[in-house]
């Protein structure tokens, strides 16, 4: 039985929780570039994760700007690693 | 969580493709991440090796002392042009970081700093100190770590990331460990020299 985090399993959501989790802390407008996404689908996602406690969510000042940071939990660095493992199982015909 | 035992769920194409994408966005995040973090590590850490290689050649302290100083000399030059040729590829510049490159009083600065640690360290050496060459290699490599910060800080900020903080113990580990590997290799390179001359 292979178990897929439903909260990491749409697409974008696992590139962002992938990208989050290399960086300490990305930038809000940085993040939804690279996932050429717009604001408020960006916005949809990480509501998600913070709501389930994998991502958080920091205002900070950046070159005189407010900004929203945005790292990566421990927990949802576990449940990266279980989803991952569960897709390299999935992908490699293990099931 | 949902459990996929061959029912609703990605197939194994969908997994593979969903898998290599992920490790795209793994291999730009750690691009944009590690080139100026492994810059700062390279650089810091060679000025500590070279100037106290540089100092024990000087005071002919080691098994070559002779050999010492091209190490030094080596040390200093590989990491920094192996960065070099790192920063050119993804940036067309051999000297800095894609669109943020060292300002001109910053690398200015960089060699002063060297120039200026070079000396004390080489007069502490010439007079048996090897608490002040540690002390003049370590602030020195400290006033380079600050300029290359600066840079970093500015890739940064274009970027709009924020790396773990710098772990000081894997600079120390690279240094003790590129210490510790010099002074093997011009170890052999003497027993070898030695063996030939017999």
């Amino acid at each position: 039985v292979i178990e897929l985090d439903p909260l990491i399993h749409a697409p974008v959501r696992l590139r962002l929780m992938g990208i989050g989790r290399t960086m300490a802390e990305i930038e809000y407008a940085a993040l939804r570039d690279r996932l050429e996404i717009s604001d408020s689908v960006l916005s949809k996602h990480l509501a998600a994760l913070v709501d389930a406690g994998y991502v958080t969510l920091r205002k900070g000042k950046l070159a005189g700007r407010s900004r929203t940071w945005v790292s990566v939990t421990d927990t949802g660095a576990r449940a990266l690693d279980d989803h991952v493992a569960a897709l390299r199982a999935l992908a490699s015909g293990k099931v | 969580m949902e459990s996929h035992g061959g029912g609703a769920g990605p197939s194994a194409e969908e997994a593979r493709r969903q898998l290599d994408q992920l490790g795209d966005d793994g291999r730009w995040a750690q691009l944009v991440r590690s080139t100026p973090e492994t810059f700062w590590m390279l650089l810091t850490g060679s000025t500590v090796l070279s100037l106290i290689l540089f100092a024990l050649a000087h005071a002919g302290v080691g098994p070559d002392p002779e050999n010492e100083g091209t190490l030094a000399f080596s040390w200093l030059l590989i990491p920094f042009l192996g960065q070099a040729q790192v920063l050119h590829k993804h940036s067309g510049s051999y000297f800095g970081a894609p669109g943020k490159r060292p300002r001109v009083r910053e690398v200015a600065a960089l060699v002063t700093a060297y120039v200026a640690g070079l000396v004390p360290a080489l007069w502490f050496a010439g007079r048996g100190a090897w608490v002040g060459v540690v002390l003049v290699a370590c602030a020195t490599a400290g006033v380079v770590a600050w300029l290359i910060g600066r840079w970093i800080a500015r890739y940064r900020g274009e970027r709009r990331y924020r790396a773990p903080r710098v772990l000081w113990w894997s600079l120390l580990l690279y240094v003790v460990a590129m210490l510790a590997t010099g002074f093997a290799l011009v170890t052999v390179l003497a027993v070898v020299d030695r063996l030939l001359n017999l």
